[in-house]
């Protein structure tokens, strides 16, 4: 270590002191306010109990460091009184972030989304939707159209070869998903009928002998792979047992050691696949086998799980992590936020982790209040996948989730019966279902769909 | 800049069109003329020198476009290429591409290739350019993927190499989780290969690890992990845990008062945990309950509703 080093360390450590003793008193004030906020920043922002850190490594700086910044931004809304407007929510700025990026015309940079234009119209028109509350008067019947395009031109060998993520590309998973996702954002359900059977034939070429499913012809397989096939499918009403068949032994084999799931068995625990997986097994399980807790409780260990994905939420920041030892990330407020919305519904319990903290971090540190859109977290810029899953980890925050239960459902997975209800009554945007990602109401239409498709069979 | 072959015979793959569309990209006229023939000859199935060197021109463009890589790797396997110069570019662009994925999905795919046409490939090889990939993030997930599927393909379990790097990465920082889940992978990935023997030793390990640094997830995680899976009582880290919690989950007394608060002395919210856990499973329902009480109101509150949900179903 050089002497520059030390010396800025040590620089760093006074600061730190003083801002320390400063901040005590404050909290004090905080603690003792009627508000909920208040009480909500005072525990937060409080480390008389936190140990400090005794080795320092790269993990603690970087830490340390994100964790300042952020604690920065509390204090400054704990010192304004009252602290009520600490949940400010710029629906109107969202909106037009997300509608004109839609019809913009993107600057040649753009080109690194150029392998991820199904991704771009989820991204976008899922944020118009969740954004718009029960208000759908964005989808005018042009962008239906423009949306209905846009995707067909992915379209490979009338889908007997997949969706992929730009013209002229191989079909994609991944790709697929994200396309099926918006035609049923747009209401488009006349090509999702016409694309039924040519994508089960390219499902069942995906398939491996190990129960999981190729990402493309010769890519790679893990269990956002599986979640993709296994979502596509469910909007398509084809998912038999042929395409599920040693998924949930797949699956099994993904859970690490720390309780959350890996990208293939033996790999690093990870938010993005713990969703995923998490996520399959509600494709999968349906209420006539069994409660969702105990049917899950047969495959992994749930203890486990629940700590893994509680331990995601960070103290000071609120927001949740991806991995063990790793930076608070709005998208997470989605995947682990979704995860733990899944934990609750298998648990039958209403939170089980803290919703409000989660908001504080969404609303002050990750929204723009400028541009609109929402970033990972503050320094960064904002973009159009942290806008998406942001907004649908509010939404998360914002509601509680039981499941609907009535007879003629009972085939259908768990995923199809989620119910939403608000935590509280000022409700900023609309209930998403954890599993799919997108509005509550379009998942029901895709539910009666899916019914039809049932009786069918 | 396609000087070297002639593509004048290629009518291009119209990547842009005419008409207006959502988000649409302003593509550069390099760019969209060589997607739009390279998306051509792919289409015509096309495996030719021109069409390998078109593909390298595309990756250098855009890594991530997985097509291309798909493409590629057609092309070589028809054309006979060698596959170890391949090994040698591919190295190259994942250094340019920290973040890319593709690429290593890509390196599995040759290597297999590689084996399947009987030369022969050593593991280590690869190490180079892991180590190189580390320095830049040291927790680089696809690396690390990548690092686990050598051990699981080459069979590289308790590897002496590989133990000693694994070591070396934790005692950079002990907080890696990465390098943690390696090791899990490296001793318990085989399951012939466990014994009582290692996971004694691998407690030590562990338990030192937690001395060096209290208030670590990973160590602890690592540690719950172990007993987990090797069904070990907790209880055997009783001792262990109240070096770093102590003073009030011992305490009889369920009551929240000022004098227990202050023999309080807890350096670590999980030994703290661990405690509850083990005083769970000795059924020793009134501390296990006063240390899920202490976690959720003062060591560990952003957890609450977590910690209450423990505790309403101890039996
Ligand atoms: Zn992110």
């Amino acid at each position: 270590m050089t002497k520059d080093d030390i010396n800025s360390r040590y620089r760093r450590r006074i600061s730190y002191l003083t801002t320390l003793a400063s901040r005590s008193l404050k909290i004090n004030d905080l603690r003792n306010m009627d508000e909920d906020t208040g009480k909500l920043l005072a525990m937060m922002l409080d480390d008389t109990y936190t140990d400090p850190v005794s080795v320092e490594t790269q993990t603690s700086i970087d830490q340390e460091e994100t964790e300042e910044s952020i604690t920065n931004i509390y204090e400054r809304i704990g010192s304004r009184k009252p602290v009520k407007d600490a949940f400010c929510f710029e629906k109107e700025l969202h909106y037009d972030y997300a509608l004109s990026s839609l019809n913009s015309q993107l600057p040649s940079y753009f080109r690194s989304l150029d392998a991820n234009h199904g991704w771009m119209i989820y991204w976008l028109c899922n944020s118009l939707d969740v954004v718009s509350g029960p208000d759908s008067s964005w989808l005018t019947e042009e962008l239906q159209g423009s949306v209905r395009r846009k995707i067909e031109r992915n379209i490979s060998n009338e889908g007997s070869d997949g969706i992929g993520g730009g013209k002229g590309q191989l079909g994609h998973v991944a790709s697929c998903y994200a396309s099926l996702l918006s035609l049923v954002i747009a209401d488009e359900y006349s090509l999702l009928g016409k694309l039924r059977n040519h994508l089960y034939s390219w499902f069942l070429k995906l398939k491996r002998k190990d129960g999981s499913f190729s990402m493309h012809y010769g890519g790679e397989s893990d269990t956002r792979s599986v979640y993709c096939v296994l979502l596509s499918a469910t909007i398509l009403g084809i998912l038999d047992e042929r395409l599920s068949e040693g998924v949930i032994e797949w699956l099994n084999r993904c859970q690490t050691y720390e309780g959350g799931f890996a990208g293939v068995p033996g790999t690093e625990a990870h938010g993005g696949y713990t969703f995923c997986a998490l996520a399959s097994y509600l494709l999968l399980l349906k209420p006539c086998d069994g409660s969702l807790y105990a049917q899950l409780a047969k495959n992994i260990d749930m203890d486990l799980l629940v700590r893994w994905c509680v331990m995601r939420q960070h103290k000071a920041e609120g927001a949740f992590s991806g991995r063990t030892n790793k930076l608070v990330d709005a998208c997470y407020s989605f995947w682990i936020g979704a995860s733990l919305a899944m934990i609750e519904l298998a648990l039958q319990k209403s939170s089980i982790f803290n919703r409000d903290a989660l908001r504080l971090y969404i609303l002050n540190c990750s929204q723009s209040t400028h541009s609109g859109g929402f970033k990972d977290k503050p320094g960064k810029v904002v973009d159009f996948y942290h806008t998406n899953y942001t907004l649908c980890g509010l939404s998360i925050a914002e509601n509680q989730f039981s499941f609907i239960s009535d007879k003629d459902s009972s085939q259908l997975s768990f995923a199809l019966l989620v119910h939403t209800s608000p935590v509280r009554n000022t409700q900023s945007i609309s209930p998403v279902n954890p599993v799919f990602g997108i509005r509550m109401d379009k998942v029901l239409k895709c539910r009666e769909h899916a019914i039809d498709k049932y009786v069918s069979l | 800049m396609t000087d070297t072959y002639n593509y004048d015979d290629v009518k291009p793959v119209q990547i842009r069109s005419d008409e207006p569309e959502l988000c649409q990209i302003l593509y550069d006229d390099e760019y969209e003329h060589t997607m739009g023939i390279l998306l051509a000859l792919m289409r015509d199935k096309e495996y030719s020198e021109r069409a390998l060197h078109i593909t390298e021109q595309g990756i250098e463009l855009l890594a991530s476009h997985y097509t291309i890589w798909y493409y590629r790797f057609e092309i070589l396997t028809t054309l006979n290429k060698n596959l170890f110069d391949e090994l040698d570019w591919v190295e190259q662009i994942a250094l340019e591409n920290q973040k890319n994925y593709q690429i290593w999905n890509y390196r599995q795919l040759l290597v297999e290739k590689i084996i399947e046409s009987g030369a022969d490939f050593s593991p280590y090889r690869e190490y180079p350019l892991l180590g190189e990939m580390l320095e830049e993030d040291v927790k680089n997930h696809h690396v690390w993927s990548y690092r686990k599927w050598l051990v699981e393909r080459f069979d590289l379990f308790h590897a002496p190499k590989e133990v000693s790097f694994v070591n070396s990465k934790i005692d950079e920082d002990v907080r890696n989780n990465s390098a943690w889940t390696h090791r899990h992978f490296l001793l318990f990935g085989k399951p012939s290969l466990v014994d009582e023997t290692l996971v004694n030793d691998e407690v030590e390990y562990v338990k030192m690890k937690i001395e060096l640094c209290p208030q670590n997830a990973s160590s602890w995680t690592y540690l719950l992990g172990i007993y987990r899976r090797a069904k070990k009582p907790l209880g055997e880290l009783h001792e262990f845990c109240l070096q770093f919690a102590n003073g009030m989950a011992e305490s009889e007394s369920t009551a929240d008062t000022d004098e227990s608060q202050d023999k309080a002395e807890v350096k670590s919210s999980f030994a703290l945990e661990m405690l509850a856990r083990i005083y769970v499973e000795q059924k020793e329902i009134a501390k296990a309950k006063r240390a899920y009480t202490l976690l959720a109101d003062k060591y560990d509150p952003i957890r609450k509703n977590y910690w209450e949900y423990q505790k309403s179903v101890i039996v």
